[in-house]
């Protein structure tokens, strides 16, 4: 199965383990971008694609992979994280998971395993994609609507009929029904309830 | 005379003048003898007279016979006889002081009768302390002889009186003034003696035929008795029942060597103390002077040695059991994961490809090369897992520091880097197992010298320093002169697994300060405020007590 738009970050300062993983990984048709020190990494920059990020919680120079994932989540990085770590007591794997890692393996671990929970890190990170990309879209929808359209949305999903709409805005029927005309359209939505839900998504309210 | 002169020149021719006149010449020379003699006596009993006088001595005769003795007037004033008063044996007893007129009536008697003090010789002396009856209170001492007739029966007392009150007085004043300062140094010596006895750090007693005649303050502390209940008991009451017999044997056979016992206390607990007596016999007695120490105090001492001993041996243990454990969980468990990913890929690789055009040989050869490097983990950790002796074996630390400087000497100067030795002559003692701390200070001193050859600034040296802070730590500092410790390092220096060196495993600081730790000190990682790079100070609290060397 070619997955080659779907990439696995790896952070590990032991590159045995970095090698062996970059292989495994790429046998599978994932793209892989190894690092072995944070600065790298960070440098490196969020790649474009659904990506994961496979974090030893052990690195050089002081730095604990917990460390490391408040960075990236600081930064805005939207990176599903599997910790790795070769010690683990309940207080690491808790704070990993407060972390809010995506999953927790224990060195060493099944190659099946991490292949696992490297799936499950990138669905989650094509599913926020596609979830960030919906809610762009609704945004500039919603964006397009002009204010009277705006409002005559508003009231519609509050569940307010068209005749009560023109007596509250003051407008004739017809000039109601083709605002919603247009605003549904411009949302792309089929029915009340789509006009709804887009609206929402796009910060109308 | 003139008469018969006047005769003698007028009848000369008569013969039978001649025979009155020699009669005369003889009578008279005989006259004149006499006379002289008599006015010798007269001067003799003059001069005895004076001798007497001044001497105050006063004489008497007593015929026994007779009620009356004869005195003298000397003898008159010394018991202050009126003038009219007659010297009688009642006068001379009324006169005598009334605590000593019985025995003086019933020596007189004695005398009188005949029987001599049994002293030899008829001489007989007395000091006689009278009551005059102006003068008051007055001695007088008495001397006198009996003499005895025919018949060898006493008929005759004569001797002489003299006032010896100013003698007396003198002779009181000294005995009292003696007898005071004897009393004050017995006093003063008693007091001392007690003042001992008190302070003194053991009990002690005294008992005579079993029983405490006395005892001190401690030893009623020691027993938990008041002195009262104490006193005048059997000394076995305070002996442990299984303590008795060897007791009793020691009393019985009056052997007072040292021995060990239990004693027992009012409350009915028992407690060891140490024996030490000084038997004496004393007139059929056995009186014994014990002295008790108690030795639970040193007994709980010694235990408690013994159990920090082997608290301080398990700790290490412990520790050490903890540090390779997790040595292994880390060191194995890095290889042995990509051991696994690489024999995955492998086996991947192996199911999707056809023969001859099967790349395994990356796979398999990192295999092989994480087995190797297993291999060389287990060896480093062999190292440290040797087996432990039974009872850690405690050293000075002194010679601890001395024994590290002398391994790491060699690997100093093959890096170029030269080692200064700081060490007081006399260090405190401190205590240490030998085999760990050794291995503090070889770790040490070995990240010194990596980091001087690292940081490669001129010079590069290390300074081992050991000195006694204050009198309750010691401290033992190496410093280096390399690039010093960064914020990132600082903070993470004795995490396990953190090294800043290439391959280094990072668990020496971590295993060097919890062996550090199990001796109750601290270990710590500095900047150099004085110049460039770090120091590491071991502090170490100083023990008073050796421990047992069992």
């Amino acid at each position: 199965m070619k997955e080659s738009n779907k990439i696995v970050m790896m952070l590990d300062d032991d590159h045995a383990i970095l090698n062996s993983l970059e292989q495994l990984l790429t046998d599978r048709g994932y793209r892989v971008m190894p690092y072995d020190n944070a600065e790298d990494f960070f440098r490196g920059g969020l790649p474009d694609g659904p990506a994961c990020l496979l974090l030893d919680n052990q690195l050089a120079n002081g730095k604990t992979g917990v460390d490391v994932h408040q960075e990236l989540q600081s930064r805005g990085w939207h990176l599903p994280t599997v910790f790795l770590t070769a010690h683990w007591n309940v207080s690491s794997v808790v704070a990993a998971m407060r972390a809010g890692a995506d999953g927790f393996l224990a060195k060493p671990f099944e190659p099946a395993d991490l292949l696992q929970a490297v799936d499950v890190a990138l669905d989650h990170a094509v599913q926020h994609r596609q979830e960030q990309a919906k809610s762009n879209d609704a945004r500039s929808r919603v964006a397009s609507l002009t204010p009277r359209e705006a409002e005559v949305v508003s009231m519609v999903v509050d569940g307010q009929l068209n005749k009560q709409i023109a007596d509250e805005l003051g407008l004739s029927l017809v000039t109601v029904k083709v605002h919603r005309g247009r605003a549904m359209s411009k949302l792309g939505a089929g029915n009340p309830a789509e006009m709804a839900k887009i609206a929402s998504l796009g910060g109308l309210f | 005379m003139n008469q018969l002169r006047q005769m003698d020149q007028g009848r000369s021719a008569n013969p039978g003048w001649e025979v009155a006149r020699t009669v005369e010449r003889l009578a008279s020379e005989r006259i004149a003898v006499l006379e002289a003699e008599n006015a010798e006596m007269r001067k003799r009993i003059d001069r005895l007279e004076v001798a007497l006088d001044a001497a105050g001595v006063g004489t008497w005769v007593w015929e026994l016979g007779s009620k009356i003795p004869e005195w003298d007037f000397r003898m008159r004033m010394l018991y202050g006889l009126k003038e009219d008063e007659p010297p009688s044996i009642d006068a001379f007893l009324k006169r005598v002081h009334p605590l000593e007129r019985k025995v003086a009536a019933h020596e007189l008697e004695a005398l009188a009768a005949g029987q001599a003090d049994g002293e030899a010789g008829d001489v007989f002396q007395r000091d006689i302390r009278i009551m005059h009856p102006v003068l008051g209170e007055r001695w007088i001492s008495s001397i006198g002889k009996t003499e005895r007739d025919d018949d060898g029966e006493i008929c005759r007392l004569s001797g002489v009186n003299f006032d010896i009150t100013d003698r007396k007085l003198a002779e009181e004043a000294l005995h009292k003034s003696e007898e005071k300062y004897r009393r004050l140094q017995l006093l003063q010596s008693e007091s001392r003696f007690l003042q001992l006895v008190e302070v003194a750090f053991e009990g002690i007693i005294v008992i005579d035929d079993g029983i405490i005649l006395d005892a001190n303050t401690r030893f009623a502390k020691m027993v938990g008795y008041d002195l009262s209940e104490i006193l005048g008991s059997d000394a076995i009451h305070f002996v442990a029942p299984e303590s008795r017999k060897l007791v009793g044997e020691r009393i019985r056979n009056h052997d007072d060597r040292p021995c060990e016992f239990m004693a027992l206390r009012k409350d009915g607990s028992v407690f060891p103390v140490l024996f030490n007596a000084k038997m004496r016999e004393w007139d059929g007695h056995a009186n014994w002077v014990i002295v008790l120490l108690d030795l639970s105090e040193i007994k709980r001492a010694k235990a408690k040695i013994a159990i920090q001993n082997e608290q301080l041996s398990q700790a290490m243990r412990l520790a050490l059991a903890s540090e390779i454990s997790t040595g292994i969980v880390h060191q194995i468990g890095q290889p042995l994961t990509a051991m696994g990913v690489n024999l995955a890929v492998a086996s991947g690789r192996f199911k999707a490809c056809d023969m001859g055009s099967c790349n395994l040989k990356g796979a398999l050869s990192r295999v092989e090369a994480d087995i190797a490097r297993m291999r060389e983990v287990i060896r480093h950790l062999r190292v440290l897992a040797t087996p432990m002796q039974r009872e850690a074996r405690l050293v000075a630390i002194g010679d601890v520091i001395s024994d590290a400087i002398k391994q790491m000497r060699d690997e100093a100067l093959a890096h170029g880097v030269s080692l200064v030795v700081d060490l007081k002559e006399s260090l405190p003692v401190v205590w240490v197992d030998a085999v760990q701390m050794v291995q503090v200070f070889v770790n040490l001193i070995r990240n010194a010298i990596e980091v001087n050859v690292a940081g490669q600034q001129g010079n590069p040296s290390i300074r081992v320093r050991a000195r006694e802070l204050d009198g309750k730590m010691l401290e033992v500092s190496v410093r280096d002169r390399g690039t010093g410790l960064t914020p990132e390092v600082l903070n993470r220096l004795f995490s396990p697994y953190f090294s800043t060196k290439p391959g280094g495993m990072g668990i020496g600081l971590r295993l060097s300060q919890t062996i550090v730790h199990a001796h109750n000190g601290t270990l710590e990682g500095l900047n150099n405020t004085d110049g460039p790079g770090a120091t590491f100070r071991v502090l170490l609290p100083i023990q008073s007590l050796e421990p047992d060397k069992n």
